[in-house]
């Protein structure tokens, strides 16, 4: 599995070294390795998803959507910086769980935002589509509410 | 470890003053701290954008906002911002994407930090407070790069604010180690302090009984006893990181040390047990608006508070069946809410818990108007983020808002009372206070253990500094504000100065130009990239010269306004060395008008000098300062701005900090 992955990765490198692209790149076309994304993405959906009830959309102002906005943006980098790297998912739910706080939102598993900032992360990250439907699909299956806003997060 | 949101945010300008409380004394004072106190009570006003307009409709947007988020626009802004005395004498460079403005600043703990802070606080700060003219240059880009650029410094800001948060936890757990070794040290959990052993609410009572009624009978005490077990089995291991993830582009793995993880499990045993013997609140904790206010509840609030009460404790009757120690923090800041909000329903007032500490940084007073006029300014900006929220209907977020607005507006009207510092908090405040259960499982470890603990967990912390330092130093020409903007903008186009080229217009290196002079970097970007456009932002007092022109004479306004003692604007302040006069809005005249300031600075000096052994020697240097910054205006150059730190909220113009026309435009 390492083998495979350190091919994949060097692969990937080379391909993305011509194009002089970061690997985090939302320009790079050359799909990643899973391994990693399961490491951290997946973990996290599947222990996320034991708890999540239904989704909230909930916006009174404008205030508010921007900053549900903003927390968005962070866990999108915060989603393909971990691409990157090799950290279990308790430790990206430690992470999201700051970021949330920081932009004022306590319930972040309950908000939708989250999950389609992750498919928005996974998508920056230069995730292919069947990678991110498959991850949906492994992480949290009986979760279609989560899915779908993974994916809509993607852009599917 | 609960979400901290006060990392990273903290203003380094301010010093922070030791915790004494004086009643009676009157001590020198920051007054940025008081104005910034001010500025802060109003978190959730200031997220809506909204000071003193009428409490909009639910369908109003907040004005002139630079741009919605789901619409990338095709620029972003970099901002210089003017000199001013002491660190600022060379000016500060920013950026600016939406609402959102990035900046480099040096903070005490010695690491140049990343700042992230919405528009208005910047403006504030700089604009109002510190009197400076902010310079906007447009630059036009694509959307997908303006995206790129912001998310090279998101990037920044999150890989070094983990890092911060791994500092922080090796603190916290050399505080606790100490404490174990000290008894005179107190330790508690945050959030904790709120609960009452010795009370009981029904609302606890009633979500224990929905909580067996739905889990079992047994499920808290088996809840309680794996947490318990948890606490015993729980080992130190010293917590580290790899040489080589000390970098600012690689994500640092979180270091999560024994104290981290031991204080959720005993936040998650006193919610247990809390919930087991349905305790409830603690009433010194709780903090009522003082009694010129009215704080009985209208009708619809009632509703609104009862509607919220309902919620959450279906929520947490919901959560519990999945709580996980992470989530602890969370819970209980629901669960205490959902007693406060009982008890504001019960008496039909307002009621808070109290969500300033007592180690918190205070603020003293210089004149006792001061704090007058914050009380009075404080009292309308309560009440309409209060019919705001009303009208926007409560949710858990909006009356922890309130709650942190009241305990601002609480706590300068116990000052008043009490003449007593302020107690300040630079961010949103939340209910900390700390406290333990009744029962739960002792540390055995020996004491030749613990000091070993304690002895290594110091020199990791310490390694962790150091390092810090060494990946995020400060350097005056090499690595400043404006170099790290330009190197951030490299990394977003992986430093290939082609890409940022193509991007931008041309490729600035601060290392090969004067651009690492915030001045030149704004004039560099103003000549170099492609597609800029410039406003300006005045600075607080030449703004409002200017509109004082529109109605006098502008040679009467001229006179009066320079002139400090006759000036309608300014009011000296502590912040400040001794000077007569104002020349930043005259070129012409500032060599004449720059030898009394000179003199001034001269006059401090030796005024100073009897003082030494008392002040230790402030005020003598002080007048040094003044002489220094005064004589570059004997030859037509100004840095000097003034500090305006006892502005009122009623002298902002109602759509600060948005009032800015667009079409403000420099040739």
């Amino acid at each position: 599995m390492k083998q495979k992955l350190s091919t994949l990765a060097i692969i990937t490198v080379l391909g993305l070294a011509v194009n002089n692209c970061a690997a985090f790149s939302s320009l790079s076309t050359s799909s990643q390795s899973l391994d990693s994304v399961s490491n951290s993405v997946s973990t996290l959906l599947a222990s996320v998803s034991k708890s999540v009830g239904s989704l909230s959309k909930s916006s009174k102002s404008s205030a508010e959507d921007e900053k549900a906005a903003h927390y968005s943006r962070d866990v999108e980098i915060l989603v393909s910086l971990y691409t990157q790297e090799d950290a279990m998912g308790q430790e990206m739910e430690e992470d999201l769980n700051r970021l949330a706080g920081k932009n004022g939102i306590l319930d972040w598993r309950q908000e939708r935002t989250t999950y389609t900032a992750i498919g928005s992360g996974l998508k920056l990250a230069g995730y292919s589509r069947s990678q991110v439907e498959e991850l949906v699909a492994k992480s949290c299956p009986k979760k279609p509410e989560l899915q779908d806003a993974i994916l809509e997060g993607y852009g599917i | 470890m609960p979400p901290d949101s006060a990392l990273g945010d903290t203003n380094p300008r301010l010093h922070l003053s030791q915790p004494k409380l004086s009643p009676l004394a009157k001590s020198i004072l920051t007054i940025p701290k008081f104005a910034l106190f001010l500025a802060l009570t109003f978190l959730p006003i200031r997220e809506t954008g909204v000071l003193w307009a009428e409490p909009p409709s639910p369908t109003d947007e907040r004005k002139s906002v630079p741009n919605r988020e789901n619409q990338v626009p095709p620029y972003f802004e970099f901002l210089y911002i003017d000199s001013n005395t002491g660190q600022s004498s060379g000016g500060h460079s920013a950026l600016r994407f939406g609402d959102w403005v990035y900046h480099f600043q040096l903070y005490p703990d010695q690491i140049f930090h990343l700042v992230r802070e919405p528009w208005f606080d910047f403006r504030y700060t700089y604009n109002v407070l510190e009197n400076r003219t902010i310079q906007i240059i447009r630059i036009g880009v694509t959307p997908e790069d303006r995206t790129r650029i912001e998310n090279a410094f998101r990037r920044y800001y999150l890989i070094q604010e983990k890092h911060l948060t791994n500092l922080k936890q090796l603190h916290h757990d050399r505080e606790w180690l100490q404490s174990l070794l000290d008894p005179r040290k107190s330790y508690g959990v945050e959030g904790v302090g709120y609960i009452s052993h010795q009370t009981q609410s029904r609302i606890t009572l009633g979500i224990r009984d929905k909580i067996q009624e739905r889990y079992g009978d047994k499920f808290l005490l088996e809840m309680r006893n794996r947490v318990y077990s948890k606490i015993q089995d729980l080992t130190w291991t010293p917590q580290t990181l790899p040489a080589d993830r000390f970098s600012t582009q690689k994500y640092p793995k979180g270091l999560r040390p024994f104290s981290s993880q031991l204080d959720d499990l005993l936040r998650l045993l006193a919610i247990t047990e809390t919930l087991t013997y349905g305790h409830g609140l603690d009433q010194r904790t709780i903090r009522n608006l003082p009694p010129t206010l009215d704080s009985h509840l209208t009708f619809e609030e009632n509703k609104m508070i009862s509607d919220l009460r309902d919620r959450l404790t279906n929520e947490l009757i919901e959560d519990i069946g999945t709580i996980d120690p992470l989530d602890s923090y969370h819970f209980l800041v629901k669960l205490i809410t959902c007693l406060v909000l009982e008890e504001t329903l019960i008496t039909d007032h307002f009621q808070f818990l109290d969500t300033l500490s007592e180690h918190s940084e205070r603020i003293h007073w210089e004149d006792p108007m001061d704090l007058a006029n914050v009380s009075v300014d404080i009292e309308p900006l309560f009440q309409k983020l209060r019919v705001q929220n009303q009208m926007r209907g409560y949710d858990l977020a909006l009356f922890l808002g309130l709650q942190d607005s009241a305990n601002r507006l609480i706590e300068v009207y116990s000052a008043k009372n009490g003449l007593r510092p302020i107690r300040h908090l630079h961010t949103k405040s939340m209910p900390r206070k700390r406290g333990l259960p009744l029962d739960y499982p002792k540390i055995h470890w020996s004491r030749d253990q613990l000091q070993k603990y304690l002895t290594t967990t110091k020199q990791i912390h310490q390694n962790y500094q150091k390092k810090m330092e060494e990946i995020y130093p400060y350097q005056l020409v090499m690595q400043n504000c404006s170099t790290e903007i330009f190197r951030t903008i490299d990394s977003a186009f992986d430093g290939n100065p082609s890409h940022v080229e193509k991007a931008l217009g041309k490729h600035i290196d601060p290392s090969t130009s004067l651009s690492f002079i915030p001045s030149y970097a704004g004039f560099m970007i103003k000549e170099n990239y492609t597609k800029t456009k410039t406003t300006e932002v005045l600075s607080f007092r030449r703004a409002k010269i200017a509109k004082f022109k529109k109605d006098e004479s502008s040679l009467r306004v001229f006179f009066r306004e320079t002139f400090t003692p006759t000036s309608t604007l300014y009011r000296f302040n502590s912040e400040d060395h001794w000077f007569l006069f104002f020349t930043d809005d005259t070129i012409a005249l500032r060599p004449i008008l720059g030898i009394p300031n000179l003199g001034v600075g001269l006059l401090e000096t030796v005024v100073g000098i009897p003082s030494l052994p008392w002040d230790r020697g402030k005020r003598a240097k002080r007048g040094i300062q003044g002489m220094f910054f005064s004589l570059p205006e004997l030859v037509f150059f100004n840095i000097r701005k003034g500090s305006f730190m006892k502005v009122r909220w009623s002298e902002l113009d109602p759509d600060f900090p948005y009032e800015i026309s667009e079409q403000e435009i420099i040739p």
